[in-house]
C-alpha cells in the first residue's frame, strides 16, 4: 500500500478504513458479480490493498472493472468499509493514469458511437414482439454525445486511446 | 510552629551536594536542622526517634530520598513518635537533585530551594483531618444471575447480610434460558456450592431446585423487584426497592402446580418462544423451584378465583399490592448482566420478518434444545416440522464498527455448544457454523471446538451476506473464503450468535449509584488491569457481564473478586479516612453550584439550611481530595487539606526563593502525586546509573518540581500566581487523561492549560511558557523531553518580564 499512497495521496483517507478489513467475506457473499464469476472477489481486492498491491491490481490484474457499482458490499460490510466506493476510486485513478483495459475503452467507444454498449440481439427483438412489447426507439445519439462531451468522458476516452496506441 | 529538618546523605550517595552549606542555610530558620549519613538505617531511625522525642517538633521536613520512599520507610517510625505521615513533608534531594545534577554549585542551590519550599509547607501546618466511617454490615446484590448468586453466596457465607434483588420473577437471569453451559456441558441451572469438600455434603455444585440458597439465613431474596432510589455513600447506603406483586407468597407456596391446573386462562409461553402455552398462573422457569408460581394478573378474567380455591396451603393472594422496601447496606455488587443485541438491526438476516420465523437467536435455539423447552429438547422448526439442517452464524453485531466494536467473548462457543448438542442427538442433521475467526480462548475451548469437528459439524469461513427464503426453506448466501467460492446453503433453521450488550436500564441504575457507564454501555470498572470489579464509587462493585461480555467462569470469578473486596470493607465495621478532603469556606461561597458538577465522585451536595436557604456540603467519605472542585470554584472558596492554595503558594515561595537573583529562567513543574511525580522520580533513578552523563533521563537544573494531589487541583489562579512569584515557565505534569487516578482531573487540566495558553498569548506572554504533559512512571522521558525543550526555549526567550 505504501507505493500507492505515494502514488496517489488522495486515496489515503479510504485506505485508513481498509485497514479494518478482517477478510470476513461478507462483501463477496453479497456481490452479484462474484456469485457468477468467482475470479472477481471484492474481498480479494481488499486483501490486495492490505498487502500493498494497489498498482498490481490497477495496472496488471485489473479485476476492478468487473464491479457493477451496485454497492451491496458497502451496505453489508460489518466494518463499515465503503468497498464499492473504493473500487470506484480505483477505477478513476486507473483512468487518471491512462490505464484501462481494452474492453472498457471499446465499451466507451461503442456508447459514444452507437449510444449502447451492445446492440439488442435479433432473438431479443423477436421475443419482444412475442411479448407484445413496443418497438424500442433508437438512442438519441446527439444527446448522449453531448452528455459525454460536457462531462469530460470524451476527453478521458481520447487520452486513454492515445495512451493505448 | 516548630519545624524540625532532617537531612540525609543516603549513605553518601549524595556527596555532590554541599551538606555543610545546606545545614547552615537551614539553621537560620526557626526550629532545628540535623544531618545524618543514612537515616533509614536502624541506627539512623533511632537517631530520628530520639531527636523527635527530645525536640518535640510540630512538623518535620525530610530532606533526602523522594517522599514516596521516605513516606513508607518512615511510616512506622513516624507512628511511634505519635505523628501523622502528613506532618512530615518531603524535600526530594535525591531523585530530583543528587542523582541528576553533577554540578555541585547548581545542585546545592536547587537543594536550598527545594528545602525551603518544604520548610514553608511544614511551617504552614499540614495535618489532615481524619474521618471515621461506620460501615453497615449488609450488602445489596443487584441481579440474581450466576454472578449475582455467586456474589450473594460468598458474602453470605462470610457472615454478611445480603439482599439479592432481581427484576425478573425468577432467578438465573439469562442462564435460566440456556439449558446447558459450555464447555462443561452441564446444566445452566447448576450453581456453585459454598460447601467445603470433605466437611459437608454439598461440595462442588448443586441444582437450583435443591440448592435452597435463598433459605440461607443471611440471604434475603427479592424477585420481581426494582431499585427505585439510592442515597448515601460508602458504608451507609439507603436503598428503596419496589417489590412488585407475584400474587403468591413465596414462603408459603409448595410448588404443587394445583393452581396452574385450575387456572382457566391459556396464553403463549414467551419463555419458550411462544411455541407452547402456559397458564396465567405459572412457574416462570419450569425447572427451577427456587422461585415460585406467579400470576400474570392482567390476563385473569374478572372475578376468577380458581387458583385460590385450588391452593392447598393458602399461598395465593390476588389482592397483593406493590410495596416499597427500604434497605440499609454498606455496599453493592452490581450483577445486572447483559442482553442479546437486537437481531432485527442486522437487516440482511431478516430476523423477525414474516416468513423468516426460523431465523432465531442462540438463546432461542437453546430453548429449542432444552429438555424443559417447548420441543422437549428435539430440534424442530417453529411450526413443529422436523429439521434436516441448521446454519449457525457467528459474530452477529459483534466486532463491527457498524454495530458493536467488541468481541462478545462467548458467541463462537455458544454456537459450537449447540452444534455439538444437535449432532450428539441426531448425527443426520447437517450443521454448518459460519465464522470470521473462531475464538476458542478459554480453558478447554479448543478441545471443545475439535469435538464439534469430530462430530461432523462443518465450519465455513465466511460471514454470510444474506439469508433469504422461498416460504418454506431458508437460503444462506456466503463466500466460502477458504475456497474463493460463492455458496448458497439450503437450511431449515438459522441461528444467530448475537452480540452481548448491556442489560437495559444499566444507565439509569448507574445514575442512581453515581457510577460511570463506559463507551460500550457496560458499567465502567475503575481500571482495566486491576480493580476490574471496582467502580469509582467506594463500596460499589460490579461483577459478571455487567462490566463486560464474558463466559460463565469469568463472570463467576469476577463475582468472587467483587464479593471478597466488599467483604474486606464490610468486615471492618469502621474505617478511617486519612487522606486529604475538600473543605468549603461558607463565607466565601457564592452558591453557584459549579463545584457540584465538577466533582466526578458526586461528593458535594446542596443541602438546605435556614439561612441563606442552601449550602454546599462535602461528603468526606466520597471526597478523594482531587481538587477538581477547587480549580472550578470561581470564588476560591474551596481548599483541599495538605494541598490548599495557601500551602502550595507558601511552598512555591521557597521553591522560587532565588528567582530574582538567579540569571537563569526557572521552570516549575506542578506534578500530580500519582504517576506524574513517580515519573520525575524515575528519571532520577535512571540517571543515577550513568551519573554525570547527559542521558534522555536527565533534565535541566532550572526545573523544580512541586507535588499536588491531582492536576485537576491546578486552577487558573494558581498558574497566574506561580508566574507572578517568579516562575518563567510552568509544566503541568499529570497522568494520561484516560488513566487519571481521579477520573477526570488530568483531562480537566489539559483543557484548562489549552485555554490558559490562549489567554497568555492575548496578554503578550509567549504560550510556550506553559505546557501540559502526561506520563506514566515508566515513561519519564515524556517529562524530561518537555522539560528540556522548555528550558531551551526559555533560554532563548529569557526571563519573564514582570
Ligand atoms: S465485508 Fe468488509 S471486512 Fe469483510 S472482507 Fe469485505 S471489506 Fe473486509
Ligand atoms: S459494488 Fe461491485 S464489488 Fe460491491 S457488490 Fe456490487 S459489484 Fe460487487
Ligand atoms: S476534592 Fe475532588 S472528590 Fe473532593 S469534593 Fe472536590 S472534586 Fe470532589
Ligand atoms: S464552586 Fe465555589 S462558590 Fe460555587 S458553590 Fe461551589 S464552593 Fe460555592
Amino acid at each position: 500500500m505504501i507505493e500507492s499512497t505515494e502514488l496517489i495521496g488522495e486515496f489515503k483517507g479510504l485506505y485508513d478504513k481498509v485497514k479494518l478489513c478482517y477478510q470476513c467475506g461478507t462483501c463477496a457473499g453479497g456481490c452479484p458479480v462474484f456469485k457468477q464469476y468467482s475470479r472477481f472477489n471484492p474481498r480479494r481486492i481488499m486483501e490486495k490493498l492490505l498487502a500493498g498491491e494497489f498498482t498490481k491490481e490497477v495496472f496488471e490484474e485489473q479485476q476492478i472493472w468487473y464491479c457493477t457499482g451496485c454497492y451491496t458490499c458497502s451496505t453489508r460490510c460489518p466494518q463499515g468499509i465503503d468497498i464499492g466506493h473504493i473500487i470506484n476510486e480505483m477505477k478513476n485513478m486507473a483512468v487518471k493514469v491512462k490505464n484501462a483495459p481494452e474492453g472498457i475503452i471499446a465499451e466507451m467507444t461503442a456508447i459514444l458511437e452507437t449510444g449502447v454498449t451492445a446492440g439488442i440481439s435479433q432473438s431479443a427483438m423477436k421475443r419482444r414482439v412475442k411479448l407484445e412489447l413496443p418497438e424500442l426507439p433508437p438512442p438519441d445519439l446527439s444527446e448522449i454525445q453531448k452528455l459525454m462531451e460536457v462531462t469530460g468522458v470524451v476527453a478521458k476516452l481520447n487520452s486513454l486511446k492515445e495512451h493505448a496506441n | 510552629m516548630k519545624v524540625g529538618t532532617f537531612l540525609c546523605n543516603c549513605g553518601g550517595s549524595l556527596d555532590n551536594l554541599d551538606w555543610d552549606e545546606l545545614q547552615s542555610f537551614m539553621k537560620d530558620k526557626p526550629g532545628f536542622c540535623v544531618y545524618h549519613e543514612s537515616l533509614c538505617s536502624q541506627e539512623g531511625k533511632n537517631f530520628f526517634k530520639e531527636t523527635v522525642n527530645r525536640e518535640q517538633p510540630d512538623s518535620i521536613v525530610f530532606g533526602g530520598c523522594t517522599p514516596k520512599t521516605a513516606g513508607s520507610l518512615f511510616e512506622d517510625v513516624v507512628k511511634e513518635v505519635n505523628m501523622s505521615p502528613y506532618q512530615m513533608v518531603g524535600a526530594n534531594l535525591r531523585e530530583h537533585i543528587g542523582w541528576i545534577e553533577p554540578d555541585k554549585t547548581l545542585a546545592t542551590n536547587k537543594a536550598k530551594a527545594v528545602l525551603l519550599g518544604s520548610y514553608n509547607k511544614a511551617n504552614y501546618g499540614t495535618n489532615v483531618e481524619k474521618h471515621r466511617i461506620e460501615i453497615q454490615d449488609a450488602a445489596i446484590v443487584i441481579g440474581a444471575g450466576p454472578a449475582g448468586i455467586q456474589a450473594a453466596q460468598d458474602l453470605a457465607e462470610k457472615g454478611h447480610k445480603v439482599h439479592l434483588i432481581d427484576r425478573n420473577p425468577y432467578i438465573g437471569g439469562n442462564s435460566a434460558k440456556m439449558g446447558t453451559f459450555f464447555p462443561s456441558e452441564d446444566c445452566a441451572t447448576c450453581m456453585p456450592s459454598n460447601g467445603i469438600k470433605g466437611i459437608d455434603q454439598s461440595h462442588v455444585r448443586r441444582c437450583h431446585y435443591r440448592s435452597a440458597f435463598d433459605l440461607h439465613p443471611n440471604i434475603d431474596l427479592y424477585i420481581n423487584s426494582e431499585i427505585e432510589d439510592i442515597k448515601g455513600s460508602l458504608g451507609n447506603y439507603t436503598t428503596e426497592v419496589k417489590v412488585k406483586p407475584t400474587y403468591v407468597h413465596m414462603d408459603k407456596c409448595i410448588n404443587c402446580n394445583l393452581c396452574a391446573q385450575a387456572c382457566p386462562v391459556e396464553n403463549p409461553d414467551e419463555f419458550n418462544l411462544g411455541m407452547v402455552k402456559r397458564k396465567a398462573m405459572h412457574l416462570p422457569v419450569g425447572v427451577s423451584t427456587t422461585t415460585k408460581y406467579v400470576v400474570e394478573r392482567e390476563e385473569c378474567p374478572d372475578g376468577c378465583t380458581e387458583c385460590v380455591k385450588a391452593c392447598p396451603v393458602e399461598a395465593i393472594d390476588l389482592n397483593m399490592q406493590e410495596t416499597t422496601k427500604t434497605i440499609n447496606a454498606g455496599g453493592f455488587v452490581i450483577a445486572t448482566g447483559f442482553e442479546e443485541f437486537d437481531p432485527r438491526l442486522v437487516e440482511e438476516y431478516h430476523y423477525g420478518v414474516p416468513g423468516y420465523e426460523n431465523v432465531v437467536t442462540q438463546t432461542e435455539l437453546a430453548r429449542l434444545l432444552d429438555l424443559a423447552g417447548p420441543t422437549l429438547g428435539s430440534l424442530k422448526k417453529k411450526n413443529g416440522d422436523p429439521v434436516e439442517s441448521i446454519v449457525i452464524i457467528n459474530c452477529v453485531g459483534s466486532r463491527s464498527t457498524k454495530y458493536n466494536i467488541w468481541c462478545s467473548n462467548i458467541c463462537c462457543m455458544i454456537g459450537i455448544k449447540h452444534a455439538i448438542k444437535i449432532k450428539e442427538k441426531d448425527p443426520n442433521i447437517d450443521v454448518t457454523c459460519c465464522y470470521i475467526d473462531i475464538r476458542a480462548v478459554g480453558s478447554n475451548y479448543e478441545e471443545f471446538y475439535n469435538k464439534a469437528r469430530d462430530l461432523g459439524v462443518k465450519f465455513l469461513r465466511g460471514r454470510p451476506a444474506e439469508v433469504e427464503t422461498d416460504g418454506t426453506t431458508l437460503y444462506v448466501q456466503a463466500e466460502d473464503s477458504q475456497a474463493d467460492q460463492f455458496v448458497t446453503i439450503k437450511t431449515d433453521i438459522v441461528a444467530l450468535s448475537m452480540s452481548m450488550v448491556a442489560s437495559p436500564g444499566a444507565e439509569e441504575l448507574a445514575k442512581k449509584l453515581k457510577v460511570d457507564i463506559s463507551d460500550t454501555g457496560f458499567f465502567k470498572a475503575l481500571y482495566s488491569k486491576f480493580k476490574t470489579t471496582e467502580t469509582k464509587k467506594a463500596g460499589v462493585f460490579v461483577a459478571g457481564t455487567a462490566v463486560a461480555p464474558a463466559d460463565i467462569p469469568t463472570s463467576l470469578n469476577r463475582a468472587g473478586y467483587a464479593a471478597s473486596h466488599l467483604d474486606m470493607l464490610l468486615s471492618k465495621g469502621t474505617v478511617e479516612k486519612k487522606f486529604p478532603t475538600a473543605v468549603i469556606d461558607d463565607d466565601k461561597c457564592t452558591l453557584c453550584e459549579l463545584c457540584v458538577t465538577a466533582c466526578p465522585f458526586g461528593a458535594i451536595e446542596v443541602i438546605p439550611v435556614a439561612n441563606p436557604g442552601v449550602k454546599m456540603q462535602v461528603d468526606p467519605v466520597s471526597c478523594l481530595g482531587c481538587g477538581q472542585c477547587v480549580s472550578t470554584c470561581p470564588a476560591a472558596a474551596i481548599g483541599v487539606d495538605y494541598y490548599s492554595e495557601d500551602i502550595i503558594l507558601s511552598q512555591l515561595e521557597g521553591l522560587l526563593y532565588d528567582a530574582k537573583d538567579n540569571l537563569d529562567p526557572l521552570i516549575v513543574t506542578l506534578a500530580c502525586w500519582e504517576c506524574a511525580y513517580s515519573a520525575t522520580d524515575a528519571s532520577g533513578m535512571a540517571a543515577r546509573t550513568r551519573f554525570g552523563e547527559v542521558t534522555p533521563e536527565t533534565y535541566d537544573h532550572t526545573v523544580r518540581i512541586l507535588p499536588v494531589q491531582c492536576t485537576g487541583n491546578i486552577s487558573a489562579r494558581l498558574i497566574q500566581k506561580t508566574f507572578a512569584m517568579g516562575a518563567d515557565g510552568i509544566i503541568v505534569l499529570g497522568c494520561y487523561e484516560d488513566k487519571c487516578h481521579y477520573d477526570s482531573g488530568s483531562q480537566a487540566s489539559t483543557i484548562r492549560v489549552a485555554l490558559l495558553k490562549q489567554m497568555l498569548q492575548f496578554s503578550g506572554i509567549d504560550p510556550q511558557r506553559l505546557e501540559k504533559q502526561t506520563t506514566f512512571f515508566m515513561s519519564s522521558d515524556r517529562f524530561t523531553t518537555v522539560a528540556n525543550k522548555m528550558a531551551k526555549t526559555l533560554k532563548e526567550l529569557g526571563k519573564l518580564e514582570r
